[in-house]
């Protein structure tokens, strides 16, 4: 049985603003397995940000029930945030104080002792690439600058789950290169990582899990390919099939009888050919029956972001 | 509640606070605003001195210096817990460490009560060293002998400021919990101030003004006749005026204050402790207000600190 980093089951945040009710958390039941990195991915406003509260304790769901790490979200909070790094959205540090001054504090209170605290930090800003500037303040840090800062304190506990809210806002291309790179080295020392974002680009390659979340609600949730292979029985099965020479009519005719076939268009020396199930292996086979030289022949599988903004969009169900 | 996050957070805000300008500048302008009201006491006192020289002894000095003191912390007590207490949340809000602090292993309760200990502390810090290093040029510059009378006063004195900041700190930690910025909190909190301290008495003084006007002499009234009126007038005027500010936080706190001035200072320490808690308990309604000012609002910010939505 795979053993869970993160569980929720029907979790349901109501905030009242003024005679409104808004529903930021709708029913939200997840699984995140121990040692992936899960995303959780959404437009602004979807409800990630309260999720994530809601996991360390920061909010108090409506109603639902959760565990991390074994613990329960609403009676012990504290016991997940001592095992929890957590990096939240728009955070900030004491400007006036050097990153080493703000990182005594976290390290203090999470009962680092003080023997380990400098030696740690040490490390830490090494990792994050800060320890060049830990005699600056943080007020003149840069954006990317104080997010490495930011994940610093995240993982100066050593934390067993790390929560990272929009990690690469503000980063630039190399910083967000050096942060995936620091991610799958946390994963490969068996650490569970959930990012929430919006920036499919730059983070959905990274997660091997992920879930979508739509106005407080999951759209869909699983491993990637999981989700691929669930995305494309419902969208069709899409080949690309790069040849040459002739294409004769008759092998067409026959492409176009078998079962499951839904379309086929031809452009030059390509076959676009639609299917509403899995018939790589039949379509392979007529081809060569026909002895079509052939240069490619591929499933076309659906990027994330293909995926993430057909559900956004509603497309999906 | 574990006392060792308690203790973190207090030695942070406590050095975090003695670091910044506004630390060193109300210790300052108490100074500077102590020492100069000092000298037009001192002017008071002589003008007095010679208008009275038929008096036996000549007036208490050291009466004068408590007064004098008096008037510059019913002043500046209030901005003092204003000014620690505006930005307490809405600022560590606004700046995004209070989310950075609260996604670690610690209690909203632990985090708030350190901020407010460590304030306290501050405050207290402020109080005494700006209050001694006035006294001390008091007394070198106007002669007033430090004596142990004097000194126990002034440690009473300390002790009742700093109880009437801390509810002034409370008040402005209560409204910097429900503000979002700490702009309208800094506002809020000083507006409060200034419509208790500055405002109020003004609109009392003018409403007991208009509905008790000076009485008007016909011209048959005799000179003595014409004293007792204005005398009578006075008084009333006086009287309603202070049933009026009664309610007045200003008002509880120089009775306080002068409940334990007044007591005599050629006693010996024991008589003299036994005679000021006498005052103190005579005065008992007053520190029971201040108290009161103090920890209600305190309650009330942790109950709606712990409640408050986090997202």
């Amino acid at each position: 049985m795979v053993e869970l980093a993160i569980e929720t089951s029907n979790l349901v945040k109501v905030f009242k603003s003024g005679k409104r009710i808004i529903r930021a958390i709708d029913n939200v039941s997840i699984k995140v397995p121990k040692g992936v990195i899960f995303g959780l991915l959404g437009p602004n406003g979807a409800g990630k940000t309260t999720l994530l509260s809601i996991l360390i304790g920061l909010t108090l769901p409506t109603s639902g029930s959760g565990k991390v790490l074994g613990y329960d979200i609403i009676k012990e909070s504290i016991e997940i945030r001592k095992r929890t790094g957590v990096l939240p959205e728009n955070f900030g540090f004491y400007e006036h104080l050097t990153p080493v001054e703000n990182l005594r504090l976290i390290a203090k209170l999470n009962d680092i002792p003080e023997n380990e605290t400098e030696k740690r930090i040490k490390e830490i800003l090494d990792l994050v690439g800060l320890r060049e500037h830990t005699r600056k303040r943080v007020g003149e840090f840069s954006r990317g600058m104080k997010q490495r800062l930011g994940l610093a304190s995240a993982l100066l506990k050593d934390p067993e789950l790390l929560l990272l809210d929009e990690p690469t806002v503000g980063i630039d291309p190399k910083g967000v290169k050096e942060f995936r790179d620091l991610v799958v080295k946390l994963t490969r020392e068996g650490k569970t990582v959930v990012i929430s974002t919006h920036l499919l680009r730059e983070l959905g390659s990274l997660c091997n899990f992920v879930a979508i979340i739509r106005e407080g609600r999951i759209l869909i949730e699983g491993s990637v390919s999981d989700i691929i292979n669930r995305f494309m029985k419902e969208k069709g099965f899409l080949y690309k099939i790069l040849f040459e020479g002739e294409l004769e009519d008759s092998l067409l005719q026959e492409l176009r009888s078998l079962s499951g076939v839904e379309s086929i268009s031809i452009r030059d020396q390509e076959l676009i050919i639609k299917c509403n199930t899995d018939q790589g292996e039949k379509l392979y086979e007529t081809i060569t029956k026909y002895r079509l030289q052939l240069r490619e022949f591929t499933l076309v599988k659906p990027t994330l972001e293909e995926i993430f903004l057909s559900y956004l969009r509603g497309e999906s169900s | 509640m574990k006392w060792n996050k308690v203790k973190t957070i207090i030695s942070f805000t406590f050095s975090d606070n003695i670091r910044m300008k506004r630390t060193f500048a109300l210790i300052a302008l108490f100074i500077l605003l102590f020492v100069t009201s000092m000298r037009f006491t001192a002017i008071t006192f002589i003008r007095q001195a010679l208008r009275t020289p038929h008096l036996r002894k000549a007036p208490d000095f050291s009466l004068l210096f408590f007064q004098n003191l008096l008037s510059n912390l019913a002043l500046l007590l209030p901005f003092i817990g204003v000014m620690f207490g505006y930005d307490v949340v809405s600022g560590e809000r606004e700046r995004g460490t209070l989310r950075i602090i609260l996604v670690q292993p610690i209690y909203r309760d632990e985090f708030l009560l350190g901020k407010f200990l460590g304030s306290l502390i501050t405050m207290i810090f402020i109080i005494t060293v700006s209050m001694s290093i006035s006294t001390g040029i008091s007394a070198a510059l106007y002669g007033i002998v430090l004596n142990t009378s004097i000194l126990w006063k002034f440690l009473l004195v300390i002790l009742i400021s700093t109880l009437y900041s801390t509810a002034w700190y409370a008040i402005s930690l209560l409204v910097s919990i429900f503000s979002r910025r700490t702009s309208i909190s800094a506002l809020i909190s000083i507006a409060i101030a200034l419509i208790v301290i500055v405002i109020a008495p003004i609109i009392v003084t003018t409403y007991v003004m208009m509905t008790n006007p000076p009485p008007i002499f016909t011209g048959s009234e005799s000179p003595q006749s014409r004293q007792s009126m204005i005398r009578e007038w006075a008084m009333k005027v006086q009287r309603i005026q202070a049933q009026l500010t009664s309610f007045l936080p200003d008002t509880q706190f120089r009775r306080l204050i002068r409940s334990i001035v007044i007591v005599k200072n050629d006693l010996a320490l024991s008589e003299l402790i036994l005679e000021t808690s006498k005052a103190m308990l005579q005065s008992a309604l007053s520190l029971t207000y201040i108290i009161l000012l103090a920890i209600l609002p305190l309650i009330a910010s942790f109950i709606v600190f712990i409640k408050q939505e986090l997202k």
